[in-house]
């Protein structure tokens, strides 16, 4: 023991200051008071130390400061709320500006889009293709878009997560996912040596699916359009990312893929879609050019229509004009016209008309039940029809009364007279204006017949044959006379004067100038003349040279009235 | 969800791709077989309460002029065998086969389907043969793509042998 008191003794004379310095070491050390304020003097130094030689520090403090700031909040948010203030006020202010920037940004491409040229177009490519013109837009302005991301394991070509853009079917993602890694095994095998480049692209319709082959999995994009080159080297960044987070998911993949699930939002940063820049200058000028064409046909349209419409009444006003037709309704239906009403068959039809107004007679249908009317228009043009007067007699109705004027023959009058009195609309008749033409046939005739000379040779009573032509004139004109008399309800007496010349003495010419006359007489009724209507009369000598030795016919009117 | 790789492969002609197609959602044309020697079809089946899909590579025959692609092996968590049992040859290269999934793969689970069992007048398989299977390999199922019998039930064994 004491052996060991010595070496202490010579310790503590050999070391005595260093031992009062590890003292007081020790002190500072153990007493948390005194080294948390060693601590405080070098840690900050020490922080910048760390930070420069390497990121070790700071991915450790993240737990910490994660921690701190949840309880920090937790337990009073104002203190940090305030703290961020200065920071998320104008951070919010220009997220908010970024968002209202791009919906006006979207609604001004929208009315680009659908009033330019351009846009019309694309409305008549969709109309022509029948594809929705949101597609024929987004395959025109796409510059490329990411339509789907696959992720898939590489040992087995299973599907570990799949995203895709809207409207993209995904049923059937696991096998797609299966089969291209079958393909890229069957390039692998057949054309490539070292397993070096596998197949980066293929190109399948107006889609390519870019391959960026890893180590433990494969990234697969079906892209739509013209993907920059720059996107495979983001694809390549993305696949040695999902290596880093998920190595030993990778390599302990059992086919449970719900481990990959985080893996999502990595996916998701790879669906990005480029449009092509516009020209907004010449967008905007045929955009409103567009909208004044637009305005323009518009505005004509609705012109027309009314021109049209106007057109139509004022055919409809002229049409209920027409004597005979009486308009009830007329409408337009659909494209069509439809006119309803009454109409006499005798009247003009509408439909007549329908040109002078400009009016596609296809266009109008017309419903009309048949009527008679008692407008005097129709009356007379019924009249017309049905007894067909002569073009020189005229008419007129005044109170259901019909004048006539003109001249006629006495014979249409006397055979049309009860037909047209019985006519609807009419009450009566009145001829009194008509002059009759056979008036007229008499006055002719008794004038001829007046002018006929039946001559005798002297002192004889007896007709020379050389007479007789003459007495067939003369028969066959008081035929006639007869005739139209009797038409014309009028009786005529028919007077044979007997004449002699001066020479023998007067009572014999007397005696023989009766006897010529009734021989004439004779003579007529043997030919059918009707004796009673015959007086003679024996006239002695004729003081006229011209009358002497012949028999003269005076024609007497028998008037009615 | 679980999904997993297997893979059919037998002789050329044993009735692989009409033994799974009535069972199979199949979205690929038959032609992928004479062209890249692969096609591959899903099939989704609930094994002691649980969902798993299963990705069949149906792999193109093997006969002396085509071998099939070991690369498309790999991955699997296992296979079918199939046999014709109207061709004794075709149990032959499916023990060659067996070696070489085995080889290339690792032991897996394997189910082995002798096929064509409604031609049972043209059968070729006798009890020395079925022996032979089951003791190298295991005992097989009897299948026929023409009635589906024992179809269901290899799937099941063989979902069931690789959870």
């Amino acid at each position: 023991m004491g052996h060991e008191d010595d070496i202490t003794k010579l310790k503590n004379l050999i070391l005595s200051k260093e031992l009062s310095e590890l003292k007081e070491l020790k002190e500072k050390i153990d007493k948390p008071h005194n080294f948390s304020k060693q601590v405080a003097g070098v840690l900050p130094e020490a922080f910048k130390r760390a930070n420069s030689e390497s990121d070790g520090i700071s991915k450790s403090m993240v737990p910490t400061i994660e921690k701190t700031i949840l309880k920090s909040v937790s337990g009073n948010p104002k203190p940090m709320a305030d703290a961020l203030f200065p920071i998320m006020g104008p951070a919010i202010r220009k997220s908010i500006s970024e968002a209202l920037k791009s919906l006006f940004q979207s609604i001004n491409k929208t009315i680009e889009n659908s009033l330019s040229w351009q846009g019309l177009k694309w409305r008549l490519e969709a109309l022509v293709t029948q594809k929705s013109y949101a597609e024929i837009v987004l395959a025109k302005s796409l510059v490329f878009r990411v339509r789907e991301v696959f992720f898939i394991h590489t040992d087995t070509g299973l599907l570990l997560k799949h995203v895709v853009s809207e409207g993209v079917k995904t049923d059937e993602a696991d096998m797609v996912s299966s089969m291209l890694k079958a393909i890229q095994d069957f390039v692998a095998d057949s054309f490539v040596k070292n397993g070096e480049s596998l197949l980066g692209t293929v190109e399948v319709g107006d889609l390519q699916i870019w391959i960026e082959q890893g180590p433990k999995a494969i990234l697969a994009t079906v892209l739509e359009g013209h993907p920059p080159e720059k996107f495979r080297i983001k694809l390549r960044e993305a696949n040695e990312s999902l290596h880093m987070s998920f190595s030993p998911e990778l390599s302990e993949f059992n086919g449970d893929t719900v481990v990959f699930d985080p893996a999502e939002e990595e996916l998701n940063d790879l669906m990005v879609s480029q449009f092509k820049p516009r020209k907004k200058s010449k967008g905007y000028f045929w955009g409103w050019a567009s909208i004044i064409f637009i305005l323009i046909l518009i505005t004509a349209l609705i012109y027309a229509g009314y021109r049209k419409k106007a057109r139509f009444s004022q055919y409809i006003t002229t049409v209920k004009q027409i004597p005979g037709v009486i308009i009830t309704h007329s409408e337009k239906h659909n494209r069509n016209y439809i006119v309803e009403g009454l109409k006499d068959p005798d009247a003009e039809h509408p439909a007549s008309l329908l040109g002078a107004f400009k009016i596609d007679s296809t266009k109008v249908r017309y419903n009309f039940k048949p009527y008679l009317s008692t407008g005097n228009d129709l009356i007379l043009k019924r009249l017309h029809k049905q007894v067909d007067p002569p073009s020189t007699i005229s008419f007129s109705i005044s109170d259901g009364v019909l004048m006539a004027r003109g001249s006629s023959p006495m014979k249409w009058v006397n055979e049309n007279r009860g037909i047209i009195k019985s006519m609807p609309g009419i009450k009566d008749v009145d001829f009194s204006g008509v002059f009759y033409e056979e008036e007229n046939t008499v006055k002719e005739l008794i004038t001829e017949i007046a002018s006929i000379r039946i001559s005798f040779e002297v002192g004889q009573w007896q007709l020379n044959s050389k007479e007789y032509a003459n007495l067939d004139e003369l028969k066959a004109k008081l035929d006639t006379l007869l005739k139209t008399g009797e038409v014309l309800n009028e009786e005529f007496t028919i007077r044979l004067e007997g004449y002699s010349d001066p020479t023998g003495d007067a009572s014999y010419n007397a005696y023989l100038s009766s006897r010529r006359a009734e021989q004439i007489k004779s003579r007529l009724a043997r030919m059918g003349i009707s004796e009673n209507k015959i007086e003679v009369e024996g006239m002695g000598i004729a003081a006229d040279v011209e009358q002497q030795r012949k028999v003269i016919v005076k024609i007497i009117r028998n008037s009615n009235d | 969800m679980i999904k997993k790789k297997i893979c059919l492969i037998g002789s050329y002609a044993v009735g692989k791709t009409s033994l799974v197609r009535r069972f199979v959602h199949s979205i690929f044309s038959d032609k992928y077989h004479s062209t890249i020697g692969v096609k591959v079809d899903q099939k989704t089946i609930i094994v002691d309460g649980e969902e798993i899909t299963l990705l069949i590579w149906d792999i193109h025959g093997e006969d002396e002029y085509q071998k099939i692609q070991p690369s498309y092996l790999k991955g699997s968590s296992g296979f079918f065998l199939v046999i014709d049992g109207t061709r004794a040859m075709t149990k032959d290269v499916a023990f060659k086969l067996y070696d070489l999934v085995i080889e290339k793969t690792g032991e897996m689970p394997c189910e082995v389907l002798i096929n064509k069992y409604d031609l049972k007048d043209s059968w070729a398989m006798y009890k020395k043969d079925i022996n032979e299977i089951s003791k190298i390999i295991k005992p097989p199922f009897f299948t026929s793509a023409k009635t589906g019998e024992n179809v269901e039930e290899a799937f099941n064994s063989l979902a069931r042998a690789m959870l």
